[in-house]
This record gives structure tokens, C-alpha cells and sequence, in this order.
């Protein structure tokens, strides 16, 4: 176990170094003179070069480079151009208010993906299954602002029983924020079901068709016994493990959902980020978000490692 | 469970049982129908006439059946066109990336070693950035227009393909053919496009259908948000983004047909596609 995880931190570093190489690129290389694309076609070349200097792109590639990554390593990502801010304040705000709503989508999603999964198995291949998981599919395919468009005009504007925007009013008490986050958390919630509902069912269906199941069911223990002492112990654990990884899709989807919902997050300040051409901020917004990736896949990883005794005790 | 299908005219017998890929079949064809044949459908120009402005944000009724948009254009005619810009967009975006992809995968999945190490981290750390994240950000710096929407849909889609394309090139690689043609002296570029290539075009055909699927999403999303298109284009995402703002005034024609038609769309493609995949693995 131990050499597993200094494997597996290993690659996730190396990962985070390639990472923070293509993030500079694609944000300091790519749009070429990045003072000029801020200020645009008509400033003086003097502009230009004053906001170069201070951005710091008139330096060589590699201290642009070492200035930036070494800066990040100790929480200082820059300022940003369009809110004069620095970029760590704008972003920590925006994660705070992004973790309520993935939080909101979980915590719907997991127990009724959890179940249609299990459901969909224990009822293989007849109507229900068919239901849940073609059913759970094309959720999975609907663009999130299609679900969200749909659930304004019947939820908000025709029913009128949830508010059409994310943000509360200020200083609004938990039930009042929770009431606001529901309708935005139910596009994230149809993209994941049809996924965790498929891994889990996958799992279940494994955990059916195992020695262990069929011998407890031929020692005579009631199928009901089966199910949840065998099959559901050891297929929903690595499920869990799995449902981690979805965080990085979830981080994409929100930048759909909160420009819809009209909501601060970290989605909605990387879509400002990208319209502004505010490069500081989005360089900082992607590493942050690759970052918080690599985490939840190290944390699936090795909670999956910690779950199967095969990887835990070093085969 | 089913017995192995090995064969091309068994698995057409499972397709062909398949009520779910009828279904998508039949949803996908209509909108390619009306996307080769549209312009000679829509009941007014969707580009529409100045003077359609008195005419603006009409509910649905005989002449409008699906209303009239801010720009008092036909919402139907819109919703029409708009087939053509997300197929042929989202179309040869998923070409680009599965050419790419499948390249790719056959090189590292062939040599293996450390050009296969390097390589598929460089993939990974492409990866951990969600896929509308880096399309935004490379769209942000080359600027908005249709054929940079379809390259950055076609290469972010790349690592993708090739990590699946890899994973089936690895398998093949151990199999005696390899071998032989490797004795033979066959040259690597032979080997990887002639012997291995035929061997894996199911996986590649599974692929393209599910990024087809997938591309057609990430296009939409990225109209949504108002990268990648002009204005004026009679795209679906924007139309929702466009009118999106009315639904307080329960002017709700502008964007629920246009969401009606995206949802079909992608429905029917992924039934198509379920339908294959259950196909190829029966």
C-alpha cells in the first residue's frame, strides 16, 4: 500500500506539472501579445507596453513562467485584469459558493443513482431495467441548460414553486439558499444519474454473477440475505470510490448551469474570465479547477486501493 | 446472456431487434433529413426581413406555429436551419478527433514503452480540465468563428480517442498476426494501418458514434455560452441564450422549441448509438 501511494501522488505531480505547462500555454502563448487582446485594436502602442510591463509578458518565456507557478505555490495567482483584484480572492469566494451546489447535486444524486442502479440489476434485463438505464442515457446526453431551460419555464415561471435564479438575497438563511440551489442542482443531477446508475449497476450485476454470492445462495441463505450482506457490501463500496471521479465533469457542467442561474461560482468566473479575455484569472481558474481534479481522483484512487484488498496488501 | 456475435450479419439480426436503435434511428434521420433538405421545408426565410420586427415575439398560432422570435423571426424556420449548423459542426468536429485520436492511439498503443508513459501523461493533464472548460479557454484565445469551433471540438475530443484506441491496440499487439508480420519485416506504419487498424475499426466505430453524441452537447454548450458563433446564426444554443431572458414575460417559444429539438437530437443519437454498442458486445 504504502509504494502504491507514493506511485500514485508520484504521477498525480507529474500530471500537475504537465498540466500547469499547458494551462501557461494556452493562456500566455496562445493569444499572442495578451496586453494587446486585453486592450484591444485601438490603444496606443505606450498602453500596450505599460500594461505589459506590469502584467510582466515583456519578460522571457521561462521567468514568465517560474514567476507565475511560483507564485501559485504560495496561493498569489496574480491580479486580475477586469476586476483589479487579486485572482485568489475572486476564486476562493466563487469555490465556496460552486461547493454549495455540487454539494446540493450529490447529495440528490447519489442515494437515487445508488438505487436505480441497484434496481436496474436486481431486475436485469426485464422493463425496469430497460427504463432506468435507457432512461438514466438520455439524461445523461440532455446539455444541462436544455434540463435547466426546461425546469424555469415549467417550475419557475408557469408553477412559480422555486425562484429562476441561484443567488439568494443577501444575508439569506440556510433553507432560503437551499430553496434557490435545487432547481440548478437538477441538470447536474439527470447528467450524473445515468452514469453512477450504469457503474453501479455494472457493480451489482459483478457482485450477482460471483462465487461468493452463489455460495452463499447455495447454502440456503434467503436472497434478500444475499443481496445485502454479500452483493451490496462489496459492490457499492468501489461504486463510491468511482462517483469521485465525476467531480471533474461536474466542474464543466457548472459553467453552464451557473451562467443559466445567474450564479457566483467558480464556473461562471472562469465564462467572465474567458469574455474578458481576463487570462490571469482564467490561468489561475484552471489550475485551481485541474488541481481540485487531480485531488478527487487521488482521493477515488486510493479510497478504491483501500477498498480492494488485492492493491491494500500489495498482491 | 446472449451467445458471442462474431459475425457482421448477426449483429445487424441483434440491431435489428433492437427497439431502441429503431427508435433512434428513425429520430436521428429526421433531422438529417431536415438538414440536407431544410431550406426547401422552412415556411419563411430563417434569416427573416427587417421588417419582421412588428411582427416581434409572437405566441404560437396558425401562421407562426411555433411563434415569432425578438427579431419577430419564425421560430420554426429557425428551428429548422438549425439542424444544418449542429450537424456539420458537431459532424466534422467528431472527424478531426477520431482521425486524430485513432493516430494516436495506434502509435503509442504500438510502440509502447516510454513514448506510450509520456505521452498518455501529457493526456491525462489535458484531461483534468473539464472538456467546455479548455474549448472555452482555446476559443477566448484564437478568437470565435465555425472553423475554430469544430478544431478545438476535434482536438480536445483527441486524448480521448486515443486513450480508448490505445487500450484496444495493447490487446492486439499480443496477438500472433502482430508477430508474424513483425518476422515478416513488415514496416511499423504497415503493421499499425493495415493489420492492427482492421482489427479495431469496432471500437473506432463505438467511439465516433458516442463522441458524435458528445459533440454535438460540447457544440451547444459552447453556442449557449456565445463562444464560436456569430449572432446571427440560426444555432439552438443560442437562440437560448438569446431569448432565454424573455421567460419572465412567459414568452416561452423562443426557447423551449429550440430545447425541444436538442433533446431529441441527442436522445436520438444516444439510442442509436446504445443500440450499436449493445451490437457489438452481445
Amino acid at each position: 500500500m504504502p509504494r502504491y501511494v507514493a506511485r500514485r501522488i508520484g504521477l498525480a505531480l507529474i500530471t500537475l506539472f504537465l498540466l500547469s505547462i499547458i494551462v501557461f500555454v494556452g493562456t500566455q502563448l496562445l493569444p499572442g501579445d495578451v496586453a494587446r487582446r486585453i486592450l484591444g485594436p485601438f490603444a496606443t502602442q505606450e498602453a500596450v507596453d505599460t500594461l505589459a510591463a506590469r502584467l510582466g509578458t515583456d519578460q522571457p518565456l521561462y521567468t514568465q513562467y517560474w514567476t507565475w507557478i511560483s507564485g501559485a505555490a504560495t496561493g498569489d495567482l496574480g491580479q486580475s485584469v477586469n476586476y483589479s483584484r487579486p485572482v485568489s480572492e475572486l476564486l476562493g469566494r466563487a469555490i465556496v459558493n460552486s461547493a454549495k451546489l455540487g454539494v446540493v447535486a450529490f447529495v440528490m444524486v447519489v442515494p437515487l443513482a445508488l438505487l436505480g442502479g441497484v434496481v436496474a440489476a436486481l431486475r436485469r434485463g426485464r422493463l425496469t431495467d430497460r427504463v432506468i438505464t435507457v432512461g438514466g442515457l438520455s439524461a445523461t446526453v440532455i446539455p444541462e441548460f436544455v434540463s435547466g431551460i426546461v425546469l424555469i419555464i415549467v417550475f419557475a415561471v408557469w408553477l412559480g414553486w422555486f425562484p429562476g435564479t441561484a443567488t439568494p438575497p443577501e444575508g439569506a438563511g440556510f433553507l432560503t439558499q437551499l430553496h434557490h440551489l435545487i432547481l440548478p442542482a437538477i441538470p447536474l443531477v439527470l447528467v450524473l444519474f445515468g452514469y453512477i446508475a450504469r457503474i453501479t449497476r455494472a457493480g451489482v450485476i459483478e457482485a450477482l454473477d460471483s462465487d461468493y454470492a452463489r455460495t452463499a445462495t447455495l447454502k440456503g441463505q434467503p436472497r434478500s440475505r444475499v443481496i445485502r450482506k454479500d452483493v451490496l457490501r462489496n459492490a457499492l463500496l468501489p461504486t463510491i470510490a468511482v462517483i469521485a471521479s465525476q467531480i471533474g465533469y461536474l466542474i464543466g457542467g457548472l459553467v453552464v448551469v451557473e451562467v443559466l442561474f445567474n450564479y457566483q461560482g467558480i464556473g461562471r468566473l472562469l465564462f467572465d474570465g474567458a469574455q474578458n479575455a481576463d487570462f490571469p484569472l482564467l490561468a489561475g481558474g484552471v489550475l485551481v479547477v485541474a488541481l481540485a481534479f487531480q485531488i478527487a481522483m487521488l482521493l477515488a484512487d486510493l479510497a478504491y486501493a483501500w477498498l480492494n484488498p488485492q492493491i491494500r496488501l500489495g498482491e | 446472456m446472449a451467445v458471442p456475435v462474431t459475425t457482421k450479419s448477426q449483429q445487424w439480426k441483434v440491431l435489428q431487434r433492437s427497439p431502441t436503435f429503431w427508435v433512434g434511428l428513425s429520430i436521428t434521420l429526421m433531422w438529417v433529413f431536415l438538414a440536407v433538405f431544410g431550406e426547401y421545408l422552412t415556411p419563411y426565410p430563417p434569416q427573416g426581413d427587417p421588417l419582421d420586427v412588428l411582427n416581434r415575439l409572437q405566441p404560437p398560432s396558425v401562421e407562426h406555429w411555433f411563434g415569432t422570435d425578438e427579431l419577430g423571426r419564425d421560430v420554426l424556420s429557425r428551428v429548422i436551419a438549425g439542424a444544418r449548423q449542429v450537424l456539420t459542426v458537431a459532424l466534422a468536429a467528431t472527424i478531426i478527433g477520431t482521425v486524430c485520436g485513432t493516430i494516436l492511439g495506434l502509435v503509442i498503443g504500438y510502440y509502447g514503452g516510454i513514448v506510450d508513459d509520456a505521452i498518455s501523461r501529457v493526456l491525462d493533464a489535458f484531461l483534468s480540465i473539464p472538456l467546455v472548460i479548455t474549448a472555452m479557454l482555446a476559443l477566448a484565445a484564437l478568437g470565435p468563428n465555425t472553423f475554430g469551433v469544430i478544431v478545438v471540438i476535434g482536438l480536445v475530443f483527441t486524448p480521448l480517442i486515443a486513450k480508448t484506441v490505445r487500450a484496444a491496440v495493447l490487446n492486439e499487439r499480443q496477438l500472433d498476426y502482430v508477430t508474424a508480420a513483425q518476422l515478416r519485416k513488415e514496416s511499423s506504419f504497415y503493421i499499425m494501418f493495415v493489420e492492427i487498424l482492421p482489427n479495431v475499426t469496432n471500437v473506432i466505430t463505438v467511439e465516433f458514434t458516442v463522441r458524435l453524441g458528445y459533440a454535438i452537447f460540447t457544440v451547444l454548450a459552447l453556442s449557449f455560452l456565445g463562444f464560436g458563433v456569430e449572432p446571427t446564426l440560426p444555432d439552438w444554443g443560442l437562440a437560448i441564450s438569446q431569448h432565454y431572458g424573455y421567460l419572465t414575460g412567459d414568452v416561452w417559444w423562443p426557447v423551449l422549441f429550440p430545447a425541444l429539438a436538442i433533446a431529441s437530437l441527442v436522445v436520438g443519437i444516444n439510442l442509436l448509438t446504445d443500440g450499436i454498442t449493445q451490437a457489438y458486445e452481445s
